[in-house]
């Protein structure tokens, strides 16, 4: 199981996963309700740069297509290839076999800046979104 | 997002109660999906979908001159349904675009059922309402009535629990007017997602019993209630356009693919503009089509045909059942024909799709 406390959250709703200095995203379990049943991933090239809060990737369900925001700046070095060919894992696993690309991260800073857990289930509690 | 007034069906406790995810739609709060749109969908197709149908419209027209007063303002024959029948109809203005598009239930004796869409119901009763003549009545009776839809394979047998005299004799697209716990139902064979299925609009009071007892005797077939999301894959699949999306005011019949719902035999309002129209030739005409590249069409993209425009989506989805992506929209009508190819932009990007015949799904028949 992932440890949520470690991971870092936008208000977009991605989350950051840190292992040294490569970033892994997804997005929340709570986003993945909202958006319903997804059917299409469209993952950034490996290699692209992409800066932060810069659409990185597409993901779409059944009722419409969202876009995934970059959380910090960098390369990306990763897309998970698994989520393209059953794009259902976001809803089965957001956290763990869900996620979408790896990013290598420019400015650490930009990655502690992110919500904690904490300040996420606070921020859609409060129904900004 | 939800406003405070949007009202409430019948069923929305119930919904509630199953903690549907309720959205709201053209004034209503209604259930978008309780589990998944994809596995709502599923049931529907292999065994039995529960839908609120409450928002639908609801008229009732009587009198004497009522069958010369609805041949009048709707486009198909009214005649084509006998008492116990329903027939399909745009109605039109009178420059032939579509206001509305309804199923006209012959109730018998003078009296017709009226169930339109819930986006249009307050501007089509104003419509009708102007065009009456004398000795026909118009009745809403829209608040009386809720609606509940069992749609699949195995409706028959679900709703044999409950009123099987009827059901096993009742013919696609016919209806009756009978009792359900004891007070007035109008069920009818009928639905909206491809599927043999029934439909029923009963007293708002008893809807959340009659919704309980349904799905508790359905639970072993594999009923499950359904939301507007799946209804809205399924109605694509089965190729229904959907009024508002697919077509509107600014679109005749000819334009949106129901030539055959326009009778010329007869007058109707909007005639002479949807003759007139025909004689000039229509410049755009309403097409399925499915994705040969890999994306989703959605409502608004744009379509190109050798880098120039040439149309627009109405609606699009991934298509549950074929596991393709499919969708609807308006082309020129040389680039109509089916197997013939365009661009949709996507994001940007341009994907390949071709024209299809629709339904894109249609059922096995027994």
């Amino acid at each position: 199981m992932v440890d949520l406390e470690k991971l870092r959250f936008t208000k977009t709703h991605e989350w950051l996963r840190v292992e040294g200095n490569t970033g892994y995203v997804g997005i929340t379990d709570h986003a993945q309700k909202e958006i319903t049943d997804v059917v299409f991933v469209e993952l950034p090239k490996i290699g692209k740069e992409v800066a932060k809060a810069g659409e990185a990737a597409v993901v779409e369900s059944v009722k419409a297509a969202f876009s995934i925001y970059a959380p910090v700046s960098g390369k990306i070095i990763k897309a998970n290839d698994a989520v393209e060919k059953d794009p259902s894992l976001v809803n089965k696993s957001p956290y763990e076999e869900g996620w979408f690309f790896a990013i290598e991260i420019k400015d650490k800073s930009e990655a502690d800046s992110l919500m904690t857990q904490k300040d996420y289930l606070e921020f859609i509690k409060t129904g900004a979104h | 997002m939800t406003s405070t007034e949007d009202r409430k069906t019948p069923l929305y406790e119930a919904h509630k109660g199953l903690n549907a995810k309720i959205v709201s739609f053209h004034g209503w709060l209604l259930p978008i999906q309780y589990t998944s749109i994809i596995e709502e969908h599923n049931a529907t197709r292999t065994k039995a979908g529960l839908f609120d149908i409450s928002h639908l419209g609801k008229l009732e027209v009587s009198g004497k001159s009522s069958k010369e007063f609805l041949q009048k303002i709707f486009t198909n024959n009214i005649e084509k349904a006998l008492p116990g029948g329903i027939v399909y109809s745009p109605l039109c203005n009178d420059n032939g675009g579509t206001l509305d598009d309804a199923f006209i239930y012959n109730a018998g004796k003078d009296r017709y059922i009226l169930i339109v869409n819930a986006s249009t119901f307050e501007k089509d009763l104003a419509w009708i309402r102007s065009h009456k003549t004398e000795g026909v009545d118009i009745k809403d009776i829209n608040d009386s009535l809720g609606g509940i839809a069992i749609q699949g394979p195995a409706s028959q047998q679900i709703l044999s629990h409950f009123c099987k005299a009827y059901i096993d004799q009742l013919k696609h697209r016919h209806f009756v007017e009978t009792e359900v716990y004891g007070s007035y139902a109008l069920l009818s064979r009928s639905g909206y997602t491809g599927e043999d299925g029934f439909e029923m609009f009963i007293p708002a009071g008893k809807c959340i019993k009659v919704w309980n007892d349904i799905l508790a005797s359905g639970k072993g077939y594999g009923l499950i209630p359904a939301g507007l999301g799946s209804r809205d894959t399924l109605r694509l699949e089965a190729g229904c356009p959907l009024y508002g999306v697919d077509t509107d005011e600014s679109k005749t019949p000819l334009e949106s693919g129901l030539e055959r719902t326009l009778d010329l035999s007869k007058d109707f309002i909007g005639k002479k503009a949807i003759l007139e129209r025909k004689a000039k030739g229509i410049k755009e005409v309403l097409v399925g089509f499915k994705m040969l590249d890999k994306a989703i069409p959605r409502t608004g993209y744009a379509i190109e045909k050798g880098g120039k425009s040439a149309g627009i989506v109405t609606s699009g989805t991934y298509s549950p059942t074929l596991k393709e992506n499919i969708g609807f929209a308006y082309v020129a009508p040389e680039d109509s024909k089916t197997g013939g190819t365009f661009d949709v932009i996507v994001h940007g990007e341009k994907k390949k799709a071709v024209v299809v015949e629709t339904p894109f799904y249609r059922r096995a028949k027994n």
